[in-house]
Parts: C-alpha cells; structure tokens; sequence
C-alpha cells in the first residue's frame, strides 16, 4: 500500500515471493517432526495434521494470486489491499488449522472470512457484486455469532475455553449428550455450514460467487471451504466428541442432502461460475460424509483420512475448473456457456485442460476426483453401518447425475458448432495463468494415477492429529 | 527374456500406448503424415508385443496367471498394481491389440469428419490402454480404473466424430444431434453401471480381509467367506456394473444409439473390445469370487439372454438402418455368449470365450463394412441400397462372406460360439433348473434361425438386386488397400477360428475348467 | 426477595439472542439486519461474562474483549459495504438487491 502506484507489480511479486518461502518452515517442521508440539499453553498446536493443511492453503493462496495477476492489473482495482486482504486471509486459514481453544479458533475464522467480504464486493461498480457481498457479509456474521453463542454455552458449562480441558470436563461429568451441549454442537455446525456453503446453509455461494472476481471466488470456493471444514473437523473430534452419535446423524442429512440438492440445482444452470458453485455445493456434501459417517462410528481416524484427502484433491481440481472458466469466458465475451461453440478449438491446450478438471470433479478415472471419490466410498462402506452404506449409495446416484452437468462444458467446447469463434481474436492464455493450468492439471494427474502420494498426505493428518 | 516374463512386457502393452498419444499430443498438427504413421508404428510395435507375449505364455498352463507381478501401489488402502494374463485374457488381450492396429490402419485414408488425426488417433491409443489394461489387471482397483479409463476416449470419439444427424429424442425440448445425445447415454449408462460397482468392490474388501486383489479374493471366495445377503446385493451390483457394459437385455438401449452414432473405427472397437469388458468381468471376478451367489443367479442370467436373443433378432428385422442393424446384432450374439457364461460349465464358458473373440473379429469386421459403405453412399438406408455386388464388388463379397460368419455358419468363426453356447445351456452345472435352461436354449435355437433370417435379409435388400437409379452414374469407390489391408485379417481370422477352434480353446480350456472346479468343485 | 442468580443472566442472553436471530431473519434492512447481529453479539457477551464471574475465572472475560474486537472489525467492513451500495442506489433494503436469481 505504501509503494507507488507505478510499482505495484512489485507487491504482486513481492507477495508471491512471500507465500513461497512460508513454505519453507513447514518443510522444516515436517523434516524434524517427532511429536505434536503445544503452545501457548495448549492452545495452539503443530502436528502434521497441521502442516499438511497449511501447505495447502499456502499452496492454494500462492496459485490464487497467480490467477489474481493479470485480472487484478486489467481492471482498476487497488492491489496492494488485494494482496494484503488475502494475506490475512490465508492467515486465519492457517491459525484455524493449529488452534486448540475456542479464542484462537474463533479468531482464525473470523480472520479469514472477514477479508473475503470485502473481496468479494470488489467490483464496486457491479451491483452483483454488491449484492454477492452484502448477502455474504450478513450471513458471515450470522453464522460467527451462532458459532460464538455455541462456544459461549460451551465455556458456560465448562468454564474452560481449551478444547482439551472442555472435552475431558464434558466426558467426566457425563455431559456429552446433554441438551445444552448438543445446542452448542447444532450451532456450530450451522455455524460453520454457512462457510463450507452446505445445505440449507448455501443460499448465499452462487451469488457471491457470481458476484465477486474470478480469483476470489476460486478461493472462495476452495480456501475458504477448506478452513470452514478443517475447523468444523478440529471442534467436532476435540470438543464435541462425545456426542458423536447425535451429531453424526444431522451431518448424515446434511450431507446427503447437500450432495443432491447441489447436484440437481446445477443440472440448470448456464452460468459456469454458477454451475461451479452449485458444484462445489455437492462436492462439500461430499466431503462432509466421511465425517458424518466418523460420528456414528466413533473412527474419527478414518473420517479425517477420507475428508482430507478429497479435500486436497478437490482444491487443485476445482482451482482448475475456474481457471478454465476465466479462459473461456473471457474469450467468448459471455456468461453463458452454452454460447460456447466449439471455443476449444481455438486453444486446445484450454480446452484439455478443461476437460481434464471438469471430468474430475465428476470423479473420472485416470483423474484424481475418482480417488477421492473412492476414499469417500470407502470410509462409507468401512462403516458396515445401514446409515453408511444408504450414504454411499446416495453418493454414487449423484456421482452419475453430477456427471451429466460436468459432461455438458465439454460437449459444448468440443462438439457444439463453432458460432462465436471469431478468427481474428486472439485466444488470451497468460503465463501466470499457464503456470496455475499446468501446476493444477499435474496434480490432477499424478492423484488419480498415483493416488498414494495423496492419501499418504490424509492418512498421516488423520494418524498425527495431535489433541 | 527375463524383462518380459516379470510384469514389465505386460505393462508395456499397457502404457505403450497411452506414452504415445501423449507424444501425438506433442507433435504439431500440420505433419498429419508423421502423426499418422508414428500411431501405426505404436500400435504395430504394441500388437507385436502381445504376439511375443504369446509365446512366452507357457499353455501347457495356462490357467495359471503368468508373466505378472505385484508391487504395491496405493499402500492406504492395500490396493496393489497386479497384473498377470491367463488362458483366459489371453485371447482377448491379443484381439484388442490387433483390432487396435487395424483400427489405426483404416483411419489412416478414413477419418470421419471433422478430419483432426492428431485428437482420433490419440484417442483410439488411450482407449487401447483401458482395454488392454482391464484384460490384464487383478486387482479390483485397477480393474476398475482402466474399466473406466475407456469412457472418456469412446465419448468423445463418439462426440466429436460422430454422426451429426438432427434427430427428436424423447425428453429433449429440441431436436438434437445423434452423436451429442449417444455419447452422453453411452456414458452415463456406463458410469451409473460401475459407480455401483464400485461399491460392490468395497464390500468385498471389508468381508475378505481388506484385499482388492482378485486372485485373494478368489480363495477367499470359494473357501465359502462371502455368503447371505451380503453376497446377494454384492453379486446384484456388479452384475449391473457388467450387465450394462456387455450390454444384457433391458440395460442395452444405449447400445443401438452409441454404434449408430460412432464413426466406423469407433463402432468397431466398441463391438470388438469394449462390449467383451463386462462379459469378461463376469468370468473373471463375479463367477469365481461369488460362486454360490452365480449359481443363484445363473437362470435370471439365462432368462434375461434368452430374452436378449430373441429381442435382438427381432429388433433386426425392423432396421432400415444398416448400421442399428448390426447394433441390434450384437445385442444377440452378447446374449450367447452370456448364456455360455450362465451354464457355468467348461462347455458354455468356452463357448462364451470363442463367442466373445468371434464376435469381435465379425462384428468388427461388419462395422467396417457398414461404416465404409455408409461413407460411400452417403445413406445408411437400407431402402435405398441395394446391388451392392455390383456397385462394389470387392466390399459386397466381404459383406456377404461376413454376414454368412455372422449367422454362425459351420466352418466360420461365429459357429463355435453359438452352437456350444446351446450346448452348454442343455445341459448346465448340476443343480441348476434344467427347464430355464433348456427353454432358454430353445429360445436360443430359435434366435440361431432368427438370425440367419434377418442376416439373409439384409444381405439381399443390400447386396443383391438391381442398383437403383440413383447410382448408377455416380463415381463410387470400392475398397481401397487401407481398408482392404484392415479387412482381410479379419477374414483370414475367422476362417482359422472356424477350422481351427483350439486356437481359442487351446488357451481358455484348462483355465476356464481350473477356475469352475474351483467354484463349484468338481 | 429474589436472588438474581447466574441462571437470570443466562436466560436473558438466550432471550437477547433469539430476538437477533428472529430480527435477522424477519427484517429486510440491512442496517437493522446488522443491529440485530449486533445483539446476537451481546447476548454472547453476556454469556461469557454470566460463567466467567459464576466460575470466579478471568477467561470469561478475556474472551469478550476478543469478540468486541472482532465485531468491531465487521461494523468496520460491513458499513463499508453497505455505504458501497447505498451510494448507488440510496437505500439499503436487501430487496433492492435482486439483480441475480436466488
């Protein structure tokens, strides 16, 4: 903010730079790793759980602001506040990630949604955008004082506000299932329902996601998501553990619902940033069955194993879909896809790209959405439980309904007549922009054919998640 | 020749093809010859490979998995890389890589529109690593991924390249291309097939030990450890999985739709190749994990191929399009060699491997015929053809001369699979109701001379007769050397299958008798 | 005469909150909207002060301090928003905001 404005491409390279050697530390906590080490008087933990998540929202920012570069410089927007608003962003994700008491958790999340309201109202001139902002910014705060009022009751029967203080309190005085505890647990999950944007929680994501910068919503889609369920991972096994039976069939609805009703209101869609959210509405529900599941049985283990593992999966690929919709948007002039004849034939490598995230997100092998897919049927299954497996069988219905929306951008970048292709535009495809599209689809690739690498990465968070 | 025994020949079959469309991608558009040729070169280098691979296979026994390997690939979940070919892939991992290299070789002078070699050929090699990949893989897992990894090439094969007739489809608004409406039902029947497969997989990795690998599961299966409802829903599932894909009647309709709409080489590899998939998924994993459960199921397997049968001919006989006409076809011919496989014994499960090998190799042979002709004409109308013999002489005797294999007459490749087929269902395992099944063979029987009528048909409103005017002063090309150079082989092949069955059998027999005696003892 | 006892307290910030959440629910001016939050905000407040002073601990109340802040931080960010707005179109109804289909 303080550079002059003829210098602002340095901020951009200055917070890439920035992001990147954050990584460093982390490879250096992974290298000498022995055990979880506790902080601030239990409050704040580095176990791999925790690592692995911040490589992922360091590695998620740092494309994001790749994806940022170019349409950030073609508009006039104020960069430096951009990179500074993600920064804290990216900063409350990674909090969220270590905390172990109610302040620092709360703090985490609210750091790093409260950015994104404002982001999300970026384009001050578009009233879409406005209109994404303010439903986002109203239900954010909503859903921060149901979360709060949660954590409130919680310290009020407890008196402790560390998590492992307040479940080992819960469990000695055989409160676990006590109503008060399970109105803070309902809180909080429809709390945080309205970060990961899962049913009846999601009516705010398609706007704001309309509404805001492409880059934005990408994080949106994937950061923000991610934190609102690494938090909801961290209370639901740390604080509300006991009562996992209870919340575990609310989750059981929430998903299964979620998962369909996403799924069934993107078959309608013509709008790819709307059909994205819509997407990554099912895709949540998705990824919130395996905990779900976790709860009934009490394997917190093998809940975690499965959620983080499509989480990490999910968050390249779906990064990718909307790099590939920028592309594609930006060169048709149009919001609608179905005005998108033929466009791959202008740039090939768009259209495979394309087609690469889109048939993973529907969970196509060779591409990683199958494995995560995979992972989620099999914590279902793995269950032996009637609940578990009526999920996984919903799940597998809307994998093939997911299909045909996901199938449908395709069918139109290839085999739909090329109407709108002008020959003398030129298809934009910048290197910044390149970096992220190989980046993702490499990652996509290599998680679908070598899918140890990433289950490697879920089964070590899920075993070192430290109390 | 210890590289070829230890897994790695057998995964070169496999990815050989997949590295070079990922170098087809890489080489520029414009030296369509260099894509061209360096494709053909792939397919013939990957198909004389296999060849070795044959006479590395040791068929004195050849029911035992050889020239395979194990190494551990997603260690999470205990899912393993495991290959190995037995009597039983072996045929089939062969044919799918001659059948590729014919493919490329009719691509060459005959791609369809919208001519992009570089996207076709590509594709077609992808697709050959799923094929080959599924005939070798043992462990579910991988099964499952290269089962998979054939939709995504069939479909867009079928999208792009596909027929671009505007057609009025039931629940479509608007009237819609029959390429764009084939290819999403192929995929989606497919995809809602396995998604439930797949579940069906998980549930027997959590009963049998945490293991995905099919020959573990096998000795766990026969030693009794799957049993009640559990294996009932877990055979209900993968039977959909398979079923859709052989396809079995009343999960075939996106059959019909998928082979009129793919351009020839795809109709062509989705008959030769791809319909085996599940016949084959049925013989190597539902049979011999689940065998109680197959025995339970056999006579609804034998009723629903009876029906097929039937269904088929009939539908047949209502075509006017020469194309839907095979496409029904082989909906009938899948019906034998399903009720082979139904039998369950060495007699119908053999006719089942000859059945599924011929019918690649005629069927293939059919669509070549078909698509080329359909390219000559211009029209698939069967109304509209006719004298074929002497518009096209060289491509009406291989129509004819396929058509009489087609019909499974004595001598030809397509006899063995039907005839044994009936033989088997007159007398299957012990146990099993002997009035479904000899019904079901009459049933058969009938179809054999339904199919001779509608192929005897065809052959006369097509070949025969007077060409109508229409033709006669346009300039029409009969077979050139590239389809000639795909076409003959298959001749030549389904001639020696006729004359020479242990060809087949010499492989499948003792592997197909080892793993029935294992799953019913005996 | 009654004591007022920590159960008092309690009750009234349940009361407080629910009124919030209702007036979130009901009323369509984003600014009420916000006061409502406001409330909800307090009501949580109350809580954390009621069991900081019935358990005789400080954390209570340590916790208040944070969530003022942190509501501090959202007035901040959600008046900017809605002055964004209302610069456009002079009012700060959310039904005005009907630009994108539900």
């Amino acid at each position: 903010m303080i550079l002059p404005r003829k210098s602002k491409y340095y901020v951009a390279a200055f917070a890439l730079l920035g992001t990147l050697f954050s990584l460093a530390p982390l490879v250096i906590q992974w290298a000498n790793y022995t055990s979880p080490i506790y902080a601030f008087e239990n409050s704040f933990v580095v176990d791999k759980f925790s690592i692995i998540l911040k490589g992922l929202f360091i590695l998620i920012t740092y494309l994001t602001f790749l994806l940022s570069i170019n349409f950030i410089e073609s508009d006039k927007y104020y960069q430096g506040e951009y990179y500074y608003l993600l920064l804290s962003s990216l900063l409350g994700a990674l909090i969220v990630s270590s905390s172990r008491d109610l302040l620092t958790i709360f703090i985490g999340i609210e750091l790093a949604s409260t950015p994104m309201f404002l982001l999300s109202g970026w384009k001050k001139g578009d009233r879409k955008s406005n209109e994404g902002a303010i439903k986002f910014f109203l239900l954010g705060v909503l859903s921060a004082s149901l979360i709060l009022y949660g954590f409130s009751l919680l310290y009020g029967l407890s008196g402790k506000l560390v998590f492992s203080e307040i479940s080992s309190h819960l469990l000695s005085a055989s409160l676990a299932n006590s109503p008060v505890v399970l109105l803070s647990a309902i809180l909080v999950i429809s709390g945080i329902g309205f970060k990961i944007s899962v049913v009846p929680f999601h009516s705010w994501a398609p706007d704001t996601y309309e509404g805001a910068p492409l880059p934005v919503t990408a994080y949106l889609s994937v950061s923000s998501k991610a934190t609102g369920f690494v938090a909801l991972i961290i209370l639901l096994t740390k604080v509300f553990a006991g009562s996992g039976s209870s919340w575990g069939i609310i989750l059981v609805i929430i998903s299964g619902l979620t998962m369909t009703l996403g799924n069934l209101v993107a078959l309608q869609q013509n709008n790819p940033v709307r059909l994205l959210a819509y997407s990554s509405i099912s895709q949540a529900g998705f990824i919130l069955a395996p905990i779900a599941i976790s709860g009934i049985t009490g394997d917190y283990q093998d809940g975690i194993f499965a959620s983080v593992t499509y989480l990490i999966i999910y968050a390249f690929m779906n990064l990718g879909a909307f790099l590939s919709v920028h592309l594609f948007s930006n060169y048709a002039g149009s919001t609608n896809f179905y005005e998108w004849g033929g466009v791959a034939r202008k740039s090939p490598l768009a259209g495979v790209l394309t087609t690469v995230f889109f048939f993973s997100l529907a969970g196509i092998p060779p591409l990683g959405g199958w494995f995560a897919k995979f992972v989620v049927f099999r914590s279902l299954l793995g269950s032996a439980n009637s609940i578990g497996i009526a999920l996984g069988v919903v799940g597998a219905i809307n994998a093939v309904i997911a299909l045909v929306y996901y199938a449908r951008i395709s069918k139109v970048i290839w085999m739909d007549e090329p109407k709108s292709i002008n020959e003398e535009k030129i298809f934009q495809f910048e290197n910044p922009l390149k970096v992220v599209g190989v980046f993702t689809v490499l990652i996509t690739f290599v998680s679908g054919i070598f899918p140890g690498i990433f289950s490697y990465l879920g089964e070590v968070s899920s075993i070192f998640f430290g109390n | 020749m210890e590289l070829l025994t230890n897994g790695v020949g057998l995964s070169v079959v496999v990815f050989f093809p997949l590295i070079s469309a990922f170098i087809i991608t890489l080489i520029p558009k414009a030296q369509e010859q260099l894509i061209k040729g360096f494709a053909l070169v792939s397919s013939l280098i990957t198909f004389v490979l296999s060849a070795v691979l044959l006479f590395q296979f040791d068929f004195s026994s050849a029911d035992k998995l050889q020239l395979g390997n194990k190494i551990s690939w997603i260690k999470s979940i205990n899912a393993n890389y495991e290959i190995g070919i037995d009597g039983i892939s072996l045929p089939l991992l062969v044919l799918s890589t001659f059948i590729t290299v014919l493919a490329i070789i009719y691509s060459i002078e005959h791609l369809p529109e919208p001519k992009s070699p570089k996207g076709f050929l590509a594709l077609i090699l992808v697709l050959e690593t799923g094929m080959n990949g599924t005939f070798v893989a043992l462990d579910l897992i991988l099964f499952f991924v290269f089962f998979e990894i054939v939709l995504l090439p069939m479909y867009f094969m079928i999208g792009i390249w596909g027929d671009k007739t505007v057609r009025t489809v039931s629940g479509f608004k608007n009237q819609i291309e029959t390429r764009l409406y084939a290819s999403i039902k192929f995929f989606v029947f497919t995809l809602f097939g396995s998604a439930f497969m797949l579940l069906g997989f998980l549930g027997l990795y959590y009963r049998g030990n945490k293991t995905f690998s099919i020959p573990e599961l096998i000795e766990l299966g026969t030693s009794g450890a799957f049993t009640g409802t559990f294996a009932t829903l877990v055979f209900a599932v993968l039977f959909l999985g398979f079923a859709v894909k052989v396809p079995m009647w009343p999960l075939h309709t996106w059959l019909p739709d998928a082979h009129t709409a793919a351009p020839t080489v795809g109709s062509v590899l989705l008959a030769a190749i791809l319909l085996k998939l599940g016949s084959y998924g049925f013989v190597r994993i539902a049979i011999p994990i689940l065998p109680e459960q197959a025995k339970a199921w056999a006579p609804a397997i034998a009723i629903l191929s009876a029906i097929g049968i039937i269904y088929g001919s009939l539908a047949c006989l209502a075509q006017t399009d020469l194309k839907r006409l095979i496409a029904f076809s082989s909906v009938g011919h899948m019906g034998f060699v399903m009720l082979g496989i139904a039998s369950l014994t060495p007699i119908g499960i053999n006719a089942a491997m000859i059945g599924m090998v011929a019918h690649g190799v005629i069927t293939g042979l059919l669509f070549f015929l078909s698509g080329s002709m359909a390219h000559t004409y211009h029209t698939r109308d069967m109304g509209r053809l006719g004298g074929n013999m002497k518009l096209l002489p060289k491509t009406g005797a291989l129509l004819g001369f396929t058509a009489m294999a087609s019909l499974g007459l004595p001598g030809l490749a397509g006899f063995w699979g039907e005839f044994m087929a009936l033989l088997g269902a007159y007398n299957p395992l012990d146990g099993l109701n002997i009035t479904v099944f000899r019904t079901s063979m009459v049933a058969g029987a009938i179809g054999t001379v339904l199919t001779a009528g509608y192929l005897l048909w065809m052959l006369q409103r097509v070949n025969l007769g007077e060409p109508s005017d229409e033709w006669i002063d346009k300039d029409l090309h009969d077979a050139d050397i590239y389809e000639l150079s795909a076409w003959i082989p298959l001749v030549v092949l389904t001639v020696l299958i006729g004359v020479f069955p242990k060809l087949i059998f010499g492989a499948t027999n003792d592997a197909v008798i080892a793993m029935l005696s294992k799953a019913f003892g005996g | 005469m009654f004591e007022v006892t920590t159960d008092w307290y309690l009750t009234l910030s349940a009361i407080l909150f629910s009124i919030g959440f209702f007036g979130m629910m009901i009323r369509k001016n984003a600014l009420i909207m916000f006061m409502c939050i406001e409330l909800m905000l307090n009501a949580v407040n109350l809580t954390f002060i009621s069991a900081s002073k019935h358990f005789g601990q400080i954390d209570g109340q340590i916790a208040v301090f944070f969530v003022l802040v942190v509501a501090a931080a959202e007035v901040v960010v959600g008046l900017a928003i809605i002055v964004s707005i209302f610069r456009k179109q002079s009012s700060a109804s959310v039904d005005v905001l009907n630009v994108s289909r539900g």
